[in-house]
């Protein structure tokens, strides 16, 4: 297969997913546009290194949370390359939730200044998780063992669900 | 609150071309074609390089031949440290072009810490052979010239030696300094990440 008919193929059906891990890690649309342009750069850039030792997901998962890492210690932003019709129309992040859903718009908006404030191993857990992966898929992404993503996950979730009850109760 | 509360609430639609427009399908098509044009403009450099260091291997090869039998010594050690100080820059070039973002997380961050270190061991290997090089290049070349028209003389070895040593000292301090500026913010925040990743 040429090379810009995998490429079409993987973005296909992975693009919504990229969209999303890049939408977790940044709350700024800009920023976040910048890394899934960069994702997709480094996915076409290294798609001749594929070698299927692991599966494509997990391969492009891993270019997606190290783009997001480099985007992060980035002070200056690239050029963008990227038209804005490229990234996914029907993508849904905060908007997800049903409009009269106040309560749900709220633990949202929480839940994303939470993120922010969450070390970039947490957050990249967190992303993952929420894309439903597996402890390895997380585990062979991160270069983390799958008992130390479990602890994590285990203590983020923890966290997640007292600074919610601390909110709640007025103490946060 | 519980994060699976976001997982079952962010992941409305697997699969965002099922409805695909055609403007869409277009702008993808000039994307893969910008992408495209960035592999052919890495290829052309890589080229330019290449051929750089070829016409460079051969004006410097043919006029060593052509040299006077006493600056021979000097003009083949300056050629020598030329010569290592383009492959040094080729190599480098293709290292940072080849930056592997598909390795899990930890050990890409581990291969970027190493990358923005100021003076890898590598760079001592290679700097120090060719500072040596093009000091005793430039010795051989100079105390040939002058003693062939003025005679034997400690002085401009002596000046040259000033010359290349306070040349040395400026590269280094003026290259820490630009590191300081470009890279080693990058480097704490690689350090820090790491940190967070437990490595």
């Amino acid at each position: 297969m040429e090379k810009d008919q995998l490429y079409r193929e993987i973005l296909k059906k992975n693009d919504t997913r990229i969209f999303r891990i890049c939408s977790w890690y940044f709350t700024d649309t800009e920023e976040r546009n910048d890394a899934y342009q960069e994702s997709l750069i480094r996915i076409w850039e290294h798609l001749h290194t594929f070698r299927g030792e692991s599966k494509v997901s997990t391969w492009i998962y891993r270019i997606v949370v190290n783009s997001c890492l480099t985007h992060i210690r980035k002070d200056k932003l690239r050029t963008n390359l990227i038209e804005p019709g490229i990234i996914p129309e029907n993508i849904q992040v905060a908007e997800t939730f049903p409009a009269d859903d106040d309560q749900a718009d709220i633990k949202l908006t929480f839940f994303r200044g939470l993120l922010q404030t969450m070390n970039h191993a947490d957050r990249t857990l967190v992303s993952l998780y929420l894309e439903e992966l597996s402890t390895k898929e997380m585990s062979d992404i991160t270069g983390l063992t799958e008992a130390n993503v479990r602890v994590k996950l285990h203590r983020i979730k923890e966290k997640i669900k007292k600074e919610w009850e601390d909110r709640q109760n007025g103490t946060g | 609150m519980e994060l699976d509360d976001f997982k079952n609430t962010v992941l409305p639609d697997k699969e965002p071309y099922e409805n695909v427009n055609t403007q869409k399908e277009n702008k993808m098509d000039m994307f893969i074609e910008e992408l495209k044009a960035a592999d052919a403009k890495d290829r052309k450099n890589t080229r330019m390089f290449i051929i750089v260091m070829g016409v460079f291997v051969v004006i410097y090869s043919s006029t060593l031949v052509r040299i006077h039998e006493t600056m021979k010594d000097g003009y083949a050690m300056l050629v020598l440290g030329f010569a290592l100080t383009l492959f040094y820059l080729f190599w480098r070039y293709r290292k940072l072009s080849a930056i592997d973002y598909s390795a899990p997380s930890i050990q890409f961050l581990r291969e970027a810490g190493q990358r923005h270190r100021f003076m890898r061991p590598v760079d001592w290997i290679v700097t120090i052979p060719m500072l040596i090089l093009f000091f005793a290049g430039g010795c051989s070349i100079i105390d040939a010239t002058f003693t062939k028209y003025f005679g034997p003389s400690a002085w401009p070895l002596g000046i040259y030696s000033v010359v290349m040593a306070a040349a040395a000292v400026i590269g280094f301090w003026s290259s820490m300094k630009i590191w300081k500026r470009d890279k080693k913010g990058i480097l704490e925040k690689i350090r820090k990440m790491q940190a967070e990743f437990g490595d």
